[in-house]
């Protein structure tokens, strides 16, 4: 077999474009924003590349509500593969804060810096779970969805992460 | 003073809108949809033919062995793998343009392998690459994986097999495990708790500087994944500590420990059911606890239900959008008694009330208002009273 069959796609990329736009509209910005939350060192970039790999899948999703879901899963898994990246590129690099510019520093509340500090230095998916709850409102079945886990362990990253973050903020109270 | 769930919602809300937003975001983002599909031919020197990259590199790890059906192919030694068929065709590569292979273009082929368990086959793609502004932490392998709900997970991690060493776990995603190993490896088997053998799949392809090794097993097992030679000697193992999933709700022998009503503490109401669980389900032997919330999933203990502590709490954390906090759990059958102390002195507390028969264990929960309690759940102190009154357990 040659590569030209293993790249084609069922059918061309037009359609399926069309059918994102609507949902790109108004959820765009929801993902940028998210994969920012999430400790995206290129938000904009990790949601692009969500909406491009909806439009690639979108005629072969079941349910065309899915398509959301979808959206919000490829940007948790994408955040977390850059996180899994920036972990190596830290071994042998002097512990910094990445996830904030000065600039961003100085616009944020001191009580909020205090959280998002917290916040960054919980495990990947505690604090995925918790910026899915407590910044997307989401149900623990939505957000179970969006972190390919279950609804258990969502209640289990959250409660866990909760408590991290209390332990932490109460250490610097 | 503001719950830390406040304080959360607040900050996170903040830093949201600090987030900037092309206004050609639409535009770059189906340009990238489209570059991958119409562009085959700039990258496509880093694969390999897929039909040759299948023969050569993919094995099926037998699903009857993962099931734990050990008849088939005798005993608990190597089941014999199943090799790819004919039809069995990789999906379409990652693109040029996939988020990780941006961030560690690859500098070797791009080798699909082929895996499936329980019946579902993924295939993950695996390269070589240097990491973006990381070229100097040493050559990385990288993975994307598609199928059976998996969206492309993966990621890149150090691939250097260092001095000594036969290979090394780039850790993996879902039940896949994978790595290096050196070039001597000509099996990988993935030997389970249980003695079960898992075949693994080794693959290699041009630029390749080591061998990648990849398995699929069901992650509630510890496994030894072990490397051997040509001649079937063994080069060296990795081990892996069990993960386990969340059980099934059971059918039966639920005993409900509250109800609660809408808006209180889910959006919908609900009742919190308790069930006696074989333990080698979560990973421990003997008999656990687990509770299932009609509305929002379950916790499963991690403590044997036999032996100490005398008190569990399962809940009892500031979660949702709660006016109150449900603390529950199970206790001994010397506690009747089991209450929370808070910082400031006030007790909230609650009679407990008989479980399973014969299973010693009795079950109890009480509400306490969110807005009574710390955000140092480390200052309050949880107590099981026996019948006397006396303190017979205390934990924070």
């Amino acid at each position: 077999m040659g590569m030209a069959n293993l790249r084609a796609g069922p059918t061309a990329g037009d359609d399926m474009a069309t059918g994102v736009s609507g949902l790109f509209r108004t959820r765009y910005p929801e993902m940028v924003r998210l994969a920012d939350l999430l400790g995206a060192d290129d938000p904009e970039d990790i949601a692009q590349e969500a909406f491009a790999r909806l439009i690639r899948k979108y005629d072969s999703l079941r349910d065309p509500d899915a398509a959301l879901a979808y959206v919000r899963a490829s940007v948790c898994n994408l955040t977390r593969n850059r996180h899994r990246h920036l972990r190596v590129v830290r071994l042998r690099t002097p512990a910094g804060r990445p996830e904030e510019s000065s600039e961003q520093a100085a616009i944020l509340r001191e009580d909020h810096r205090e959280v998002l500090t917290a916040l960054a230095a919980l495990p990947p998916r505690r604090r995925e779970a918790i910026v899915l709850r407590y910044w997307l409102d989401l149900s623990e079945r939505e957000i179970a969805e969006a972190m390919g886990t279950s609804p258990g362990a969502v209640k289990s990253n959250v409660s866990r992460g909760l408590a991290a973050l209390a332990e932490a903020l109460g250490e610097k109270a | 003073m503001n719950t830390l769930e406040d304080r959360l919602r607040e900050a996170l809300s903040e830093r949201a809108q600090q987030s900037t937003i092309s206004d050609d975001a639409w535009a770059r983002t189906v340009a990238r949809a489209r570059r991958r599909r119409s562009r085959p031919s700039a990258w496509s020197r880093f694969m390999i033919p897929a039909a040759a990259a299948a023969a050569v590199i993919a094995i099926v790890v037998g699903a009857s062995l993962l099931a734990g059906d050990r008849s088939p192919r005798g005993g608990s030694g190597p089941a014999r793998p199943a090799t790819a068929s004919p039809s069995a065709t990789p999906p379409a590569p990652p693109g040029r343009n996939d988020y990780l292979m941006r961030q560690a273009p690859p500098v070797s082929a791009v080798v699909p392998v082929r895996l499936s368990m329980d019946g579902k086959t993924t295939w993950t793609f695996v390269w070589f690459g240097y990491m973006k502004n990381a070229r100097n932490q040493g050559i990385a392998l990288c993975s994307v994986t598609d199928g059976d709900n998996y969206y492309g997970s993966g990621g890149c991690g150090a691939a250097t097999v260092g001095a000594g060493k036969v290979a090394i776990s780039d850790g993996g995603t879902g039940s896949i495990r994978l790595g290096t190993v050196i070039g001597q490896a000509a099996s990988v088997t993935a030997v389970l708790g249980d003695g079960r053998s898992v075949p693994g799949a080794l693959a290699f392809g041009r630029g390749f500087p080591y061998k990648v090794w990849a398995v699929a097993y069901a992650q509630e097992n510890n496994a030894r994944v072990v490397f051997a030679d040509d001649g079937g000697h063994e080069l060296g193992q990795l081990s892996f500590r069990a993960e386990y999933p969340t059980p099934s709700q059971p059918r039966s022998g639920g005993i409900v420990v509250f109800r609660y009503p809408a808006h209180v503490l889910e959006p919908t109401a609900g009742t919190m059911k308790a069930y006696l669980l074989d333990g080698r389900l979560v990973g421990v032997t003997g008999k656990v606890v687990g509770f299932w919330d009609s509305s929002s999933g379950s916790v499963i203990a991690s403590h044997p239900a036999s032996g100490p502590p005398a008190v569990v709490n399962m809940g009892g954390e500031i979660v949702n959008h709660a006016k109150l906090s449900e603390y529950y759990g199970y206790a001994h059958e010397n506690v009747t008694r089991v209450v929370l102390r808070l910082p400031g002195g006030a007790e909230y507390g609650v009679q407990t009330f008989a479980a399973w028969p014969g299973s010693g264990l009795r079950l109890w929960a009480f509400t306490v208002p969110s807005g009574a309690l710390s955000v140092k759940p480390s200052q309050e102190v949880l107590l099981g009273y026996d019948a006397a009154g006396h303190v017979v357990w205390s934990g924070r």
